[in-house]
């Protein structure tokens, strides 16, 4: 028997006192077509939003494909929140060091003409350390102390000021400078905390999410159908293909892929070629013009660059209605999959309708077509058959069948018994959030726990 | 769409203001007859704000009509764009980046700050981040006064550098005559850059990214079940949108040769800018551009003339009451609340914001019951 | 050292607790309808100026003894009536039509509501009584006369306790336990917290959920104009944009506290009271906004759901 492809452990979820899904075993094999049944209230949605990732099992574990679906805590992760942790300590210690007074130390200190950027770092660094400085006061240089309050001594040159300031910053520091140095430090320890902490929970919080388990293949319908309604048939059947159109060239969507191997577009290199040429023109204005060079000449012909690239590049983009020609292969290819995939659950002639205007059984194949085109390895199918007539449900066992030999895993939720024992190779029982029952349809048409629970069920489905 | 109807729909309104706007201080012809009229308008220098004005909304629509975030901060992205301006370019500080400079620099700072403050709060439900960009406006404010030795406070930082005049320009406008020609290079760059916005957005909606967007708008969980990050791409039309102010900032600064008092950057002014997207429509470019021209328009020329006849009227015994600058908020906050009541979509609506705007996505009130 | 930190604390109590009554007014709203209501602040500042209009119309400055407090207790019944009536208003006029449009809808409504109000109170400082200043400047603030006896009650100490410190303190605690039990004991309270959580299932159950939001907007602006009166007695200044920025500092305890839970934004807005004059007295009242907004933050980064709301995952 193959590893499986979902493996659901021990998952429960509790909503304030009331048990929802409690310690639910569930395990769905690559290729086949799984369901959970039960009574209205069994917690067999709850059970869907768990392994999407709509909500936090408050105990338990989703994995797929031999991995739990949360963000693994990796090297990565802790560089992350270590960043973080540096960006907040340098904000709460330049802070409490005083922004103002860092600026005065580090850009007022120098005379203009006289500013170098290895400069500002050193002195910046002084003032973070509470040392003695050099500043450039009218045409001396002066040693000052670390608030800038008190001067040490004035100097006709530089090296001689560095001097006296290299004495000063050996000697012991007074209490003053003690106690500025002991913020410093509280400030920028705290600052590391809460910025590691605060990345840290927020990580935490966002570790399992809807998007990540859709990214690992899995996608899903909704029983109350979530369409985007304003949108077209087709038009929601990009959206899920979204991820597969990307550009980028290290990651580049699968569509993408396809519709650019072999392709160098034609006219790429131009889409790169305009803007750079615009924002190099726009840096050595900026140049140029910047120190007051009066050359009217070189600026002029710069300006000429760049407002020519720019207009060319805005002509272009907007003349391709895309941002460069390799967007419009792939659109236009990715347009052709999202017809076929309409085809595929027989909505092709209504793909420029808003998604709206279809009757209710049309949205569901709607939203399944949606769902397939994300490229899952396992489809979920909350209530596929709800509101359809007979013959709306037997297509859609058709439909469901055709998904699978696609090599799709199918898991489905349903009412219809009939659509459940017709296509299932394997159904859990849920009753009240526990799992009763599980096996082949067969075994569990004659398991009698299933029928005690369904007792009058069936029948009131059949009337209604 | 054809290619043939969007050019056809564009040709109707704003291809004719387009024209007017490049062939404006060519032919000045609109400030003679004012001239003739005894009424200074300036319609020139005027115009510049209303560009200027444009960038913003067109960057608030980015944030509030695409992504469906309600930012009140707007204001602080354009206030970090001008004093970013003012701080690379002022002769008293070692950078001298330069106008051009300045124009790269100011949307990078402003896009970090986006970041800085969008990262910890855009996953958050969606009206916090009202309060939160809000809060953050408050914040740059007081930051910007009270930083005096860097932002030089209340009486901000100046000269900003002015825009660089070409020789050929400076010939054109006629010798002696900066003024002339610094506006005349002014114009044509704010126009540049604002036309460069909207063409890029407008592109930006048709592409994958702008059915993203959409689709969020729509109904943020389904989208996320489709492997859409709703986190990131909140994070990047926050930060993009930041940007474009930061840009706006920039411009503004320089046409005022200071970065000016940091009121000028306050809530008030965001309230305006959203003023200006709500009238013309969020989510729609055009609206964006209309509203701009109509409410900072009406702020900006027909206001001052409408003061000036009443004080006309009153003469000496003025009533500190009886002026249109003391009834401007009761304007536009009565402008607000009509707008939402009696057409939220705006004067020049999106066709999808509208629809979403008359009838909530069915997403949005019914959550996923426990079954 | 400690004197000037138990000084600042007292101080930060006593504002707090004006946050913490304004605060109410976002948090109850925010329950039911999921709607932050910025005009909230600005029916505090029109109370307010209700308030001095009353004592400019009275001449209260010129009473003593037992007649001064009458009035100022007639005051305080007045402003409370009138800060609810506004607030009830605004919401039947503005609110009540945009119930179902999206949320976006009132929300900018409630921001044009708050300019108009901001505008409202411009033009009633143009008000030619003597407490207005005669009027000349509206803009202007007005001063609100010291009416509360300030008396310390620590007479030796260095310490300084006046007599309007406790009136506050005390009135304000009255008030919430007020509300706590109708929250908790009413049948009002019941319907109330009933349609917070779940406003169809409570239409269902027979409770007239427009009847309940009314309500809830009444006690809300109820509270404002209590809290005005407290404040403008308290701090002796009343301007037009006073609503716009304690609007502000009232919402953020509002969601330090959890936004929709009654205790959290007493809870909230006494921490925000407490924090204000501690950085007030060692940062410097001039980064004020900055510290208040870095606790936002800081919340809203380590407990989204605010110190006492419920974790209840908000995505679904």
């Amino acid at each position: 028997m193959s590893a499986p492809l979902l493996d659901v452990r021990k998952l429960t979820l509790r909503f304030g006192g009331l048990v929802a899904v409690n310690s639910v075993d569930l395990q769905v094999r690559p290729g086949e077509i799984a369901a959970v049944i039960g009574p209205n209230g069994a917690g067999k949605t709850s059970l869907f939003n768990a392994i999407t990732g709509i909500y936090e099992p408050t105990s338990g574990e989703v994995w797929l494909h031999g991995r739990d679906v949360r963000a693994p805590l990796t090297a990565r992760v802790y560089a992350g929140w270590a960043a973080a942790g540096l960006l907040v300590a340098a904000l709460a210690l330049v802070s409490v060091a005083n922004v103002d007074g860092l600026w005065a130390a580090v850009v007022k200190a120098h005379n203009p003409w006289e500013f170098t950027l290895t400069g500002a770092l050193v002195d910046g660094w002084r003032y973070l350390g509470a040392e003695p400085r050099v500043e450039a006061r009218f045409s001396k240089f002066s040693v000052v102390s670390f608030d800038g309050l008190q001067v040490r001594g004035s100097h006709a040159d530089r090296s001689a000021a560095e001097h006296q300031r290299n004495q000063l910053a050996g000697q012991r520091a007074d209490a003053a400078t003690q106690k500025a140095l002991w913020l410093r430090w509280l400030a920028a320890l705290g600052g590391l905390a809460v910025g590691v902490l605060g990345a840290r929970a927020m990580w935490y919080r966002n570790r399992r999410s809807p998007q990540r388990v859709a990214l690992q293949g899995v996608a899903r319908t909704f029983q109350n159908i979530r369409l985007f309604h304003h949108m077209t048939v087709i038009e929601n059947v990009l959206v899920g293909m979204d991820r597969h159109l990307h550009l980028g060239s290290v990651g580049r969507g699968a569509t993408a892929n396809a519709a650019l191997a072999g392709k160098v577009p034609r006219r790429g290199a131009l889409d790169f070629a305009l803007p750079l040429a615009a924002v190099g023109a726009l840096t050595g204005l900026g140049w140029f013009t910047g120190d007051g060079v009066d050359d009217q000449g070189a600026p002029t012909v710069l300006l000429a660059v760049f407002v020519l690239a720019a207009l060319a590049w805005m002509v272009r983009i907007f003349r391709n209605k895309a941002l460069s020609s390799a967007g419009r292969v792939v659109e236009a290819v990715a347009r052709q999959e999202a017809m076929e995939l309409l085809r595929f659950v027989g909505l092709d002639a209504r793909a420029g309708d808003l998604a709206k205007n279809l009757p209710y059984g049309e949205q569901r194949r709607l939203e399944i077509a949606r769902a397939l085109a994300t490229r899952p390895t396992l489809l979920l199918l909350d209530e596929p058959a709800a509101g359809m007539n007979p013959a709306e449900s037997v297509e859609l066992m058709h439909l469901i069948r055709r998904i699978r030999d696609d090599g799709r895993t199918v898991l489905l939720i349903e009412h219809h018994m009939r659509v459940v024992m017709g296509i299932s190779d394997h159904i859990t029982v849920l009753v009240h959030g526990t799992p009763i029952a599980h096996g082949t349809p067969e075994e569990i048409r004659s398991n009698p726990k299933v029928i005690e629970a369904y007792l009058g069920t069936e029948d009131a489905e059949a009337h209604g | 769409m054809t290619v043939a109807g969007s050019w056809r729909k564009w040709l109707s309104l704003e291809a004719g203001l387009l024209l007017f706007a490049v062939l404006y201080p060519l032919v000045p012809f609109v400030d003679l007859a004012a001239d003739a009229a005894d009424l200074s308008v300036h319609l020139d220098q005027r115009l510049v704000t209303i560009f200027i004005y444009g960038l913003l909304v067109v960057a608030l629509n980015v944030q509030v009509g695409y992504a469906g975030l309600l930012q009140l901060g707007v204001a602080a992205f354009f206030g970090i764009g001008a004093m970013t301006t003012g701080v690379v370019t002022v002769d008293k500080y070692p950078f001298h980046f330069g106008f051009w400079g300045a124009l790269l620099a100011a949307p990078a700072v402003a896009a970090l700050a986006g970041l800085f403050i969008g990262a910890p709060t855009l996953r958050l439900r969606g009206d916090y981040l009202a309060i939160v960009t809000l809060g953050f406006g408050e914040v740059l404010r007081t930051v910007l006064v009270n930083l005096e030795s860097i932002t030089d406070g209340p009486r901000g930082l100046n000269p900003v550098a002015e825009v660089w005049v070409p020789g050929f320009v400076r010939e054109l406008a006629g010798a002696g005559d900066d003024n002339e020609a610094r506006l005349l290079v002014m114009y044509y760059v704010a126009l540049l850059l604002l036309v460069a916005a909207v063409v890029l957005l407008h592109v930006l909606e048709r592409t994958r990214i702008g059915r993203a967007f959409v689709a969020l708008r729509e109904d943020e969980l389904a989208a996320a079940c489709m492997g859409l990050d709703p986190g990131r791409i909140k994070l990047a039309a926050f930060a993009g949108g930041a940007a474009l102010a930061g840009l706006a900032g920039a411009l503004y600064a320089t046409n005022l040769t200071t970065t000016a008092d940091p009121t000028n950057y306050d809530f008030n002014n965001a309230i305006m800018v959203l003023c200006c997207l709500i009238l013309g429509g969020l989510g729609s470019l055009r609206g964006a551009l209309l509203g701009a021209a109509l409410l900072i328009g009406f702020d900006n020329v027909l206001s001052p003339l409408l003061d000036k006849a009443i004080a006309a009227l009153a003469g000496d015994a003025q009533h500190p009451l009886a002026k249109y600058s003391a009834w401007r908020w009761f304007v536009f906050g009565s402008a607000l609340i009509a707008m939402m009541r009696y057409r939220p979509e705006g004067l020049f609506p999106a066709r999808r914001v509208a629809q979403e705007l008359h009838e909530p996505p069915a997403g949005s009130t019914a959550a996923v019951e426990p079954s | 050292m400690f004197e000037t930190i138990a000084q600042q604390l007292l101080l930060g109590l006593t504002n707090g607790m004006v946050f913490a009554l304004v605060a109410l007014g976002y948090t109850m709203v925010y329950g039911i309808l999921e709607f932050i209501n910025f005009a909230h602040g600005d029916v505090f500042m029109l109370s307010a100026f209700f308030a001095l209009t009353l004592v400019g119309a009275w001449g209260v400055p010129g009473l003593d003894g037992a007649t001064l407090a009458g009035v100022l207790l007639a005051i305080v019944a007045l402003t409370t009536v009138f800060g609810a009536g506004v607030n009830w208003s605004v919401d039947r006029l503005v609110y009540k039509p945009l119930r179902k449009a999206p949320k976006l809808a009132p929300l900018v409504s409630a921001i044009g509501v708050s300019f108009v109000l901001q505008n409202v109170g411009l033009v009633w400082g143009a008000a030619k009584m003597e407490v207005f200043g005669g009027g000349g400047q509206p803009a202007a603030p007005k001063s609100f006369p010291a009416l509360l006896p300030t008396t310390n009650l620590l007479g030796g100490s260095s310490l300084t306790l006046q007599v309007k410190d406790v009136l506050v303190i005390a009135a304000s605690l009255t008030v919430m336990a007020g509300l706590y039990v109708l929250v908790t004991r009413t049948k009002l309270g019941k319907a109330m917290r009933a349609t917070a959580q779940d406003p169809q299932t409570a239409r269902l159950m027979g409770i007239d959920v427009d009847a309940v939001i009314g309500a809830t907007f009444l006690i809300g602006g109820g509270l404002a104009g209590f809290a005005a009166v407290v404040y403008a007695l308290y701090i002796n200044t009343v301007y037009y944009q006073m609503g716009y920025q304690n609007g502000l500092y009232a919402f953020t305890a509002a969601v330090v506290g959890g936004i929709g839970n009654i205790p959290g934004a007493v809870l909230g807005g006494l921490l925000l009271g407490l924090v204000r004059a501690l950085s007030d007295q060692f940062i410097g009242a001039q980064w004020q906004p900055a510290v208040l907004f870095g606790i936002l933050i800081l919340i809203l980064v380590f407990r989204p759901a605010g110190l006492l709301g419920s974790t209840a995952r908000e995505k679904v």
